[in-house]
């Protein structure tokens, strides 16, 4: 009897090892890395050692799925910074406009956005800093909004391309400057 | 326990590593080898009819403890180098903007 | 594409095949002269009827130094790598106003203390029943971890938890040392050989304390840095 179960425990083990090397979400695999350390454990002790079991349960099931799922949702979102100021009438159409831009840009990509708006610091310090992805300004003399982003960032490119038959929008690829000590 | 099921467990984890396009998936993977090594570890020092290294009174027949301590500490580290990993792969996300290997290595910066 | 999967698969299947012909005759290469050392002499040497914990504190202490070790350096490095004590001078970011709903809070109210009193009691009695410094520690660690679903915005000062482990480490090692005096003999227990067993559990439980709070606040720690990067 005790036999059966052994030997069905370890087919489990297996399937669900396969389960994982062939398959393509990144948010679900979190489920099957909960299970697969619940099934080890229940190997460890028909293996008589109870000491590992509860080791492998404290930290491969209950600690390391929060971390994967932290990490994951970071991984997801992307990050804008506004620095508009919102009072001047006349560019009420063409936020509407940016808002779209982004909204389709961020869907295309499985991302998600993340907004908010400030007004106080120099541009170039706050991207190094502050790890945002985007600045948002308008510049008054070239009448153009401005979009900063880095330039070694795959997403900015793919911006560029987006907005290139937008004359009032200016996507700007800074240098990542060296950090000082 | 069979150590042949063992060390399949093991191989499927290499494979894993070898051909998988996603960062977060490959870290993984090394966490199932670490599994499979301490399954095939512990079958060493296993027969049948012994009883957990525990003594509740002289002169009854237990397994051997020696693997057993040592599986412990290899668990600690394991979870440790996981967490290193994922630091690693929330800065690479920040910096060049996806976690799929191709194109992360494709830029040259 | 498909063949450079397919030709892995064919390496790995050799390998399996060497693997199955070397361990064909396994019970023939072991003998059990370890394990009938420990089954005599383990309790009246070290104290505790657990023999992995004995294993683990009293015959080979040097292993646990360095893994204490290690987790010592991880979390630093941990720390350094990521940037996690930004000022706050900027306003917060729209999605991190969402609020946890009513019933997880309850019920992290209800277990957190039930859980926080299960690690210690698997902290301390490492030497009698399944258990040990590093199992109890993990323990707690989850305790603690539940707090963070009540309120997201309260999170420990990271700085004063490593001060804390630091201190640990340094205690661990010069509790190590003391052997030398009373036995001759650097990392073991520091009661003489023919001493009684109930003094010798008195190492035992001292030394499963400060390796259980020692792997919590590493735990600890680093899911807190986690959680700040970059707000």
């Amino acid at each position: 009897m005790i036999d059966i179960i052994l030997l069905f425990l370890q087919i489990l083990l297996i399937i669900i090892t396969i389960a994982i090397v062939l398959h393509k979400e990144n948010f679900t695999l979190v489920i099957l890395i909960a299970s697969f350390g619940l099934i080890a454990a229940t190997l460890y002790v028909m293996n008589q050692a109870p000491d590992v079991a509860i080791a492998e349960v404290a930290i491969g099931s209950a600690i390391i799925p929060l971390i994967y799922v932290i990490s994951i949702s970071r991984q997801r979102e992307f990050i804008v910074l506004d620095r508009v100021n919102h009072n001047m009438h006349d560019l009420d159409e063409m936020n509407v406009v940016i808002l779209m831009i982004l909204k389709n840009f961020v869907n295309n990509n499985n991302l998600r956005l993340n907004l908010t708006s400030d007004n106080e610091g120099n541009s170039k310090e706050l991207l190094g800093e502050l790890k945002t992805d985007l600045i948002i300004s308008y510049n008054n003399e070239l009448k153009q909004f401005e979009l900063k982003g880095k330039a070694s960032s795959i997403l900015i490119t793919k911006l560029k391309d987006m907005t290139a038959d937008y004359s009032y929008i200016n996507v700007i690829a800074l240098e990542e400057g060296e950090g000082v000590d | 326990m069979n150590p042949i099921l063992s060390f399949i467990v093991i191989l499927i984890g290499v494979f894993g590593l070898a051909t998988s396009k996603n960062i977060i998936k490959s870290i993984f993977c090394v966490s199932i080898i670490e599994v499979g090594t301490i399954l095939l570890f512990l079958n060493f020092g296993m027969y049948e009819g012994g009883s957990i290294p525990i003594l509740n009174s002289i002169g009854i027949e237990i397994v051997d403890p020696l693997p057993q301590a040592i599986m412990i500490t290899t668990i600690i580290i394991g979870s440790t180098i996981t967490s290193l990993g994922l630091m690693l792969s929330v800065k690479i996300f920040h910096h060049y903007g996806s976690i799929e290997w191709k194109t992360v290595l494709k830029r040259d910066i | 594409m498909l063949i450079k999967r397919i030709t892995i698969i064919l390496l790995l299947s050799f390998v399996l095949y060497l693997f199955i012909i070397s361990i064909a005759n396994l019970s023939d290469i072991y003998n059990s002269a370890g394990k009938d050392f420990f089954a005599d002499n383990g309790f009246y040497d070290t104290g505790s009827l657990n023999l992995v914990t004995a294993i683990y504190l009293d015959y080979r202490l040097f292993d646990s130094l360095f893994e204490a070790g290690i987790l010592l350096i991880t979390v630093s490095g941990i720390m350094w790598i990521s940037e996690y004590n930004i000022l706050t001078k900027n306003a917060p970011l729209m999605l991190d106003k969402q609020k946890t709903s009513e019933l997880f809070i309850t019920f992290s109210r209800l277990l957190y203390p039930i859980m926080f009193l299960f690690g210690i009691y698997i902290i301390t009695n490492g030497h009698l029943s399944p258990g040990g410094g590093f199992q109890g520690g993990a323990i707690v660690a989850t305790a603690v971890l539940i707090l963070y679903y009540i309120d997201i915005s309260k999170s420990m000062d990271v700085n004063k938890l490593l001060n804390i482990e630091k201190i640990l480490f340094i205690l661990l090692v010069s509790i190590a040392f003391i052997s030398l005096l009373t036995r001759n003999e650097v990392f073991t227990n520091f009661v003489p050989l023919d001493g009684s067993t109930e003094l010798k559990s008195i190492y035992l439980i001292l030394l499963n304390l400060i390796i259980g709070t020692k792997v919590a606040i590493g735990l600890i720690a680093i899911f807190t840095v986690f959680l700040k990067e970059g707000r």
